[in-house]
């Protein structure tokens, strides 16, 4: 059983069409890139997969190890191990990083049915964690996303990954706003999370996020559906051509 | 003093009744404080919804049902306290019952020199020149009708004295009880707090009621401070579903002068907390802040004035507050700077969180300036929680409710993060903790 | 910039202080002086109404006497004598003149001199220039003449004065008139309803972008007269308008009375857009004479989708008392107030809007900059009110203040009501001079101290000043610099 299914999945924002029909299968251990042009509809998939309000799901479904994804609330996708890397992390004023990272934890060990971590055993958890990403205990003690660079922003999304141990991570435009030293940090944490359980799906405009992580299949979105799938090579062609084909090709 | 309909104004007439009576009458500047604010009370009545600082707070309870004056402090013991970090904090402790002190509830040993701590009745009987100085000196009391009213009552309370250079070692802890029986009580305590050139003070007020029916609490608070004094002042407002608890503090400060309070409030059918402080000299500095959390019908309110007299002062005020159910939150707020204040600072903000669809909030954030060279600005925001943030708590999977109350509280840290005292942050957080735990949640499926 | 530097050209051109001060001596027609159910049915008569409508103005009139004088607002005035006051001025020339031709020479000369165009230029497809303006000229208590009506007609749009609209378009007035505004509104609306003289009307068809600004130039010219001005605007559904007003007084040392009542509708997805230039005489540096401006203008967004933007440059009067207000009521309605209030001297002004948002997602931003300089008072005072059911509702608000001089005052007083939590309300306020620092700079590069002011004024007020049709831009920055003269030094 693959561990993500989309089948013929369309969606609406404000009653806009935005996927036409996307069909994907991600199975366990696979690292799968979507690539696309402005407006092809990646961010929206991140979002219909994670199940943010205001995106609405007009046909098709998507299953999750088996289970039915599309009827499940956020948290509970989340719970469940779909883990979504944003591409503007969220700045929460008042809310320090390691309370929100050991909340979520605890959500996530509860619902597997084991036993919630105490403030030490957690900072303990956490360190380990922490230490090859480059994140301080600094940072850790500073309100979540809340003036931190871009850098900073992104590897503490990475942190949140290791930390909850999703069975799907979508990494969504990660490598953007990092230059490349920042990029390598959260590559070298992104592909220490590569398992043979574990599927990726890297969401991104560029290529050049792919040299560091690099995709066993990398597809073409455009207009809302996938229009061409292949090896790592079709990154690198893409690089080349640009899009301008497939936006042809698909109106 | 009739109100023109040939009524009396309501409670006009028992102040009227007992006034002579009272420890202080035949002082003359008593007898006058007394007359001068019924007459001030007489002359405006309850506040009705055409007072420009009242038309979001009904006082139509008060009207609607006469509440009579406690006849003296009932025999009960103290009661446990809700905030266990304050309760444990050592302090010098004033206990107060039905607007009269309580010896021996309070505990005082240990003050240093130059310090007193007493009822206000007994200083009144014992040394009233003492008083003179300060008692009634700093209420406009046609600015304040209900504080007004509490003059024409004036009877017992705190009275507090601490002398030039004094920095006082513990806070004094202020305990007020309203211990209603079974008919409507009304209560009217009056305290009075002067502090010395360069004194030092932290005083924490606890309001709380005793079970029993219905009340009415009173309160004005007068706060003079000498130039380079400095007071904390922090506020915790519990009273009962059944109090209505008004309250009026004014603050004098002195050149270069700091005022630091916090005001807590999610009791009472009606709470209003009015402050109105006055920056006579130059340097002062002045920090308003509040929470307040109200739910079901309540109505909770926080009024201020600062006004600017002297050059040079600092004013900051932030307040913050989370509805429920069909509760009302109102916060008016006014920086007036007079002419001569020039190089004011001053600043103002009020948030809000409405949690229901049935809640509301009004807010009249408001500035008054003569002088040119200030900066002064205010803000007002109202609404519900940020989408986003919601979202990203939730695709970390953390439950809705718990994201919910995380980022409440989180909205709410901001201002208790300037409680200079632990405990009391503390015992603020663990308040505004359990009001969550109580409320949010309640309000499942609302949104 | 080019439009500043151009405004500073014109501040440093303008010799005179208040240059539409001027009288012009044509005889006049007016009603005894004083005010009872008399004059109300005068002024009916006069305006040849049929029977409904002096039943409504006679409706308004013993509403009145029963209401109080609001005291409530920051200035406050002496008491008027309603008595000693003519209620009715006309020019003696007969009846309305059908063409530009008969308007007495003595009147166009008179907008000449205030620079409004009467004389319908024709408009070439292709040639540049300024688009042309149609123009309703209200000399006291009538309309004098008002051009393009022709031209408007041929696509069904209504542009006239009210009196004529009274006569010919019953109808339309019978439906809206008051529905904004009712009789009963307020001590000044109620009175102008019982007396209001003249005022334009329009009515823009389904679907029509009107081609042109339409304008109204108010002019108060007789002595010892108040102005009763009431407009009525209606945009049906899918329709656009641009409406600009402006208004000037002579210099006299007595307080003259304009009230007017000004009602807006918007249709579904129907836009209006109302400008101000508001210029009356001010009264002199002591606060002798001047007008007491005490307007009250509404508009109803009663249609989806539907928009109203409130434009207003206040610089005259000695009092000025009015919040243009907007009733969101349809879904997704927007709102705008855009504000500069300049009071110098010893004006007074307290001013502002009204969101009061009942539809869903309805939207308001209100942009308040004033400037208070010599011994003037000014109060910014705004209501955003967000009902139970106006879910998704969005408000922001920015008041900024700026004070010239130690001798004045500058207040915000805004009223935040909010029962959606679903809505967001923002609102922020600053009070500031103008720092010591941009004053050196300009000095420094040559500028004397009041061109520094007027364009560093013409600077804070620029995101108002932009919202204005262009011709009234211009005209709104040289006001600017003008109104501040002596404000500083």
């Amino acid at each position: 059983m693959a561990l993500l299914e989309i089948k013929n999945l369309h969606a609406t924002v404000d009653d806009k069409p935005i996927l036409n029909g996307l069909d994907l299968t991600i199975g366990g251990g696979e690292v799968h890139a979507i690539m696309g042009p402005n407006g092809s509809g990646k961010s929206t998939l991140s979002y219909v997969l994670s199940g943010r309000d205001g995106y609405e799901v007009t046909g098709g479904e998507v299953l999750f190890d088996g289970k039915n994804l599309l009827e499940m609330e956020a948290d509970e996708r989340a719970r469940e191990g779909v883990f979504l890397a944003f591409q503007y992390p969220v700045e929460i004023p008042g809310v320090t990083s390691i309370t929100f990272l050991r909340t979520a934890v605890n959500a996530v060990r509860q619902h597997h049915g084991e036993s919630p971590f105490d403030a030490m055993d957690f900072v303990k958890y956490i360190r380990e964690k922490a230490a090859g990403l480059n994140v301080s205990d600094d940072m850790l003690k500073r309100a979540v996303n809340t003036g931190f660079s871009g850098g900073e922003k992104k590897r503490m999304e990475i942190l949140q990954m290791a930390a909850l141990d999703p069975k799907l991570a979508i990494l969504d435009e990660t490598d953007s706003g990092l230059d490349i030293d920042a990029l390598k940090v959260v590559a070298e944490g992104v592909n220490a999370m590569r398992s043979d359980e574990r599927g990726l799906l890297v969401i991104t405009h560029y290529q050049r996020l792919l040299d560091y992580i690099v995709p066993d299949h990398v597809h073409v979105l455009a207009k809302g559906r996938i229009v061409k799938s292949g090896g790592k090579e079709l990154a690198h062609e893409l690089e080349e051509s640009g899009y301008a084909e497939f936006l042809e090709d698909a109106a | 003093m009739p109100d023109g309909s040939g009524h009396m104004q309501p409670y006009l007439d028992q102040a009227l009744e007992g006034a002579s009576n009272l420890v202080g009458s035949g002082v003359d500047w008593i007898d006058a404080l007394r007359r001068a604010g019924a007459d001030a009370y007489g002359t405006h009545g309850l506040p009705k919804r055409r007072d420009e600082y009242w038309r979001y707070t009904n006082l139509n309870a008060l009207a609607d049902e006469e509440f009579r004056l406690a006849n003296g402090a009932p025999a009960i013991g103290l009661p446990s306290l809700p905030h266990k970090l304050v309760a444990e904090l050592a302090t010098y402790r004033v206990v107060v019952v039905n607007g009269r002190l309580r010896p021996d509830l309070c505990a005082l040993d240990g003050l240093p020199d130059d310090v007193l701590v007493s009822g206000l009745e007994d200083l009144m009987a014992a040394a009233p020149a003492r008083l003179e100085p300060y008692l009634g000196k700093i209420i406009r009391l046609d600015e304040m009708p209900m504080a007004a009213l509490n003059t024409a009552f004036l009877r017992d309370g705190m009275a507090m004295f601490v002398g030039d250079r004094v920095v006082l070692d513990k806070p004094v802890h202020l305990i007020s009880i309203t211990a209603p029986g079974d008919r409507p009580l009304m209560v009217q305590p009056r305290h009075l707090v002067v502090l010395g050139k360069n004194a030092s003070a932290t005083l924490i007020e606890t309001h709380i009621t005793a079970e029993g029916g219905s009340s009415f609490n009173n309160i004005v608070a007068e706060l003079h401070m000498d130039d380079g004094a400095k007071l904390n002042h922090f506020v915790f407002q519990e009273e009962a579903e059944t109090s209505v608890h008004l309250s009026g503090t004014a603050v004098a400060m002195g050149a270069d002068t700091t005022y630091d309070s916090f005001v807590l409030q999610s009791g009472g059918a009606i709470g209003r907390s009015e402050i109105h402080a006055y920056l006579n000299g130059t340097g002062g500095d002045c920090r308003l802040d509040g929470v307040y959390l109200a739910s079901d019908k309540q109505v909770v309110d926080n009024t201020t004035f600062v006004e600017h007299a002297a050059p040079g002062c600092r004013s900051r005020q932030v307040y913050k507050g989370v509805l429920d159910g069909q509760s009302r939150g109102v916060f008016q707020g006014k920086v007036h700077v007079l002419r001569d204040a020039q190089q004011t600072d001053g600043h103002q903000l009020s948030r809000a969180l409405l949690l229901s669809p049935r809640a509301e909030i009004d807010a009249r954030p408001e500035l008054e300036i003569y002088a040119d060279d200030v900066k002064c600005s205010h803000g007002a925001t109202a609404g519900e929680l940020d989408d986003d943030s919601l979202f990203y708590l939730l695709s970390r999977g953390i439950p809705r409710e718990d994201a919910r109350r995380m980022l409440i509280e989180a909205f709410l840290s901001e201002a208790i993060a300037e409680i200079p005292l632990e405990q009391v942050a503390e015992d603020f957080t663990t308040h505004v903790r359990q009001w969550l735990a109580n409320n949010v949640g309640s309000a499942r499926g609302q949104d | 910039m080019a439009a500043d530097a151009e405004a500073l050209e014109q501040v440093r051109t303008i010799g005179e202080q208040y240059k539409y001060g001027f009288v012009t001596d044509i005889e006049a027609d007016f009603a005894p002086k004083g005010l009872n159910e008399d004059i109300v049915r005068f002024i009916s008569k006069k305006k040849e109404e049929p029977e409904w409508m002096l039943e409504w103005r006679l409706k308004a009139y013993r509403h009145w006497l029963t209401m109080e004088e609001p005291k409530w607002q920051k200035p406050q005035y002496p008491e008027i004598d309603f008595q000693d006051s003519y209620y009715y001025a006309a020019p003696k020339t007969g009846d309305k003149p059908k063409s530009l031709d008969e308007v007495d020479p003595q009147l166009l000369e008179v907008y000449e001199k205030l620079g409004i165009p009467l004389r319908e230029q024709e408009v070439l497809a292709g040639v540049e220039g300024a688009p042309a303006v149609a123009v309703d000229a209200v000399f006291d208590s009538v309309s004098v003449a008002t051009t393009y009506k022709a031209k408007l007609e041929e696509q069904g749009i209504i542009f006239c004065s009210i009196s004529e609209a009274v006569r010919e378009h019953p109808e339309l007035v019978k439906q809206y008139l008051g529905s904004v505004v009712p009789y009963s509104d307020n001590y000044y609306a109620t009175l102008n309803s019982a007396v209001f003289t003249d005022g334009s009307f329009v009515y823009i068809p389904k679907g029509k972008r009107c081609p042109m600004e339409l304008s109204t130039y108010f002019r108060i010219n007789a002595e010892n007269t108040g102005q009763f001005e009431r407009t009525l605007i209606i945009a049906d559904e899918g329709s656009y308008v641009s409406y600009l007003e402006g208004c000037t007084a002579p210099q006299r040392d007595e307080n003259q009375l304009h009230a007017a009542v000004v009602e807006l509708v918007t249709l579904d997805d129907a836009e209006i857009k109302y400008s101000t230039v508001q210029n009356w005489y001010p009264g002199d540096e002591d606060g002798k004479g001047g007008i007491y401006n005490f307007v009250t203008k509404r508009a109803a967004c009663r249609g989806k989708n539907s928009k109203v933007s409130w434009t207003q440059v206040e610089t005259g009067s000695a009092i000025t008392w009015k919040y243009p207000s907007c009733i969101l009521q349809g879904d997704n309605s927007v709102g705008e107030f855009y504000s500069v209030a300049i009071t110098n001297n010893a004006q007074l002004a307290d001013t502002g809007t009204k969101m009061i948002h009942i539809g869903k997602n309805t939207r308001s931003r209100i942009i308040s900059k004033g400037i208070s300089a010599g011994k003037a008072d000014q109060t910014y005072r705004g209501l955003v009110r967000i009902q139970r059911g106006a879910n998704g509702a969005r408000n922001y608000t920015q008041c900024d203040s700026l004070l010239i001089g130690d001798k004045c005052g500058a207040h915000t007083i805004p009223y935040i009501e909010s029962q959606n939590p679903s809505a967001q309300v923002e609102h922020e306020a600053t009070t500031s001079r103008i720092g010591e620092d941009q004053l050196f700079y300009c000095r420094q590069r040559g500028m004397d101290e009041e061109e520094a002011v007027a364009l560093i004024v013409n600077g804070f007020c620029k995101e108002v000043l932009q919202t204005l049709p262009m011709e009234f831009a211009v005209e709104a920055q040289k006001l600017v610099g003008i109104s501040l003269e002596g404000s500083v030094g």
